[in-house]
């Protein structure tokens, strides 16, 4: 795997990955941690 | 902190490698989590405190994994550069991907409320993209092979100590108002880092250069530093002179010395350097 590559890789993961858990952070910011415990105990 | 190039006037000893078509020297971690701040002001907002710690504390250690980051990269910069050095002291490198895994793992988890399983694969994701952008720290010593007895902390510690007396030289410099002292002090620091090329790839040369750098190396930073701080105070035509003169004789002996370092000629060379003590003591320099 050349480096060009590999970094190309590594850049999109990391953000695919801290930018996707932020943006959703940021949407779900309002939803309480309550509910979401609630939620996943009925789960 | 101290940028090891900021210095540096003429970094002929160091090689740097070409950079990478997006390489961003680890500033892209600093980019990357900005969302965090729009969401913890949206959970001030909606006076989410849960929210708010978790982004709040998300971004500080997204912050935190970037600073380290580009701390363990110039670690490695140097450690890459060197021929003789000990791994860097911290693997700073690896840290940050630990902080940045376990930081998106929290956040995908409690912050965007995914299952626990998809939050890990946030975290792996994280981490293999840490790994393959900047890779880990470098662990192995790189020492040359014969290294006639002396252990590599000796030899990176002189030739650490000589780079600073090289720079204080090239600082002290940087003050002088005289383009042709200027053109000749720096002639100067270019061949003692030749020698302390010399003295990286061949260690058995340590012994007679450290005595060389000790007293020729020291006794140039000593007059250097002396007449930038005075030259701008007192403007003597004798003193001036008096600079001109030394700095001859410096060139001159410099010059020999790493000759007589390349051929090996140890006996030779100890004489000179007592003749050349001797006068810088009676120019009232050491």
């Amino acid at each position: 795997m050349s480096q060009l590559f590999r970094r190309f890789l590594g850049l999109i993961l990391l953000i695919a990955t801290v930018g996707i858990a932020t943006c959703q952070s940021l949407v779900k910011a309002e939803t309480g941690i309550t509910t979401t415990v609630s939620a996943k105990l009925k789960q | 902190m101290a940028d090891l190039y900021s210095y540096r006037r003429n970094p002929k000893r160091f090689v740097k490698q070409a950079k990478t078509w997006f390489s961003s020297n680890g500033l892209l971690l600093y980019a990357i989590p900005f969302l965090a701040i729009p969401a913890t002001i949206k959970a001030f907002a909606t006076g989410n405190l849960p929210a708010i710690l978790i982004n709040a504390g998300a971004y500080a250690a997204y912050m935190l994994a970037a600073r380290l980051l580009r701390r363990g990269l110039l670690a490695e910069i140097s450690y890459r550069e060197k021929r003789v050095t000990r791994a860097p002291k911290w693997p700073l490198k690896t840290v940050a991907a630990i902080i940045v895994t376990l930081t998106t793992f929290a956040l995908a988890w409690l912050g965007a409320h995914n299952s626990f399983f998809v939050s890990i694969a946030f975290g792996g994701g994280a981490f293999l993209g840490m790994y393959l952008s900047y890779g880990f720290d470098p662990r192995a010593e790189k020492t040359i092979a014969g290294g006639h007895g002396y252990t590599t902390d000796e030899i990176s510690n002189t030739i650490a100590a000589a780079e600073n007396v090289i720079l204080s030289i090239e600082n002290a410099n940087n003050k002088i108002r005289n383009l042709e002292f200027n053109t000749r002090i720096d002639h100067i620091c270019d061949t003692a880092r030749q020698i302390l090329d010399e003295l990286e790839s061949n260690p058995g040369a340590i012994r007679r250069t450290r005595k060389f750098l000790l007293v020729y190396l020291e006794g140039a930073n000593k007059v250097t530093t002396g007449y930038a701080n005075t030259h701008l105070q007192a403007d003597i035509v004798e003193l001036e002179q008096n600079f001109r003169n030394v700095l001859d004789n410096i060139e001159t002996v410099f010059k020999e010395q790493k000759e007589k370092l390349l051929e090996d000629d140890l006996f030779d060379l100890d004489v000179q350097i007592e003749v050349l003590a001797k006068q810088l003591k009676h120019e009232g320099i050491v």
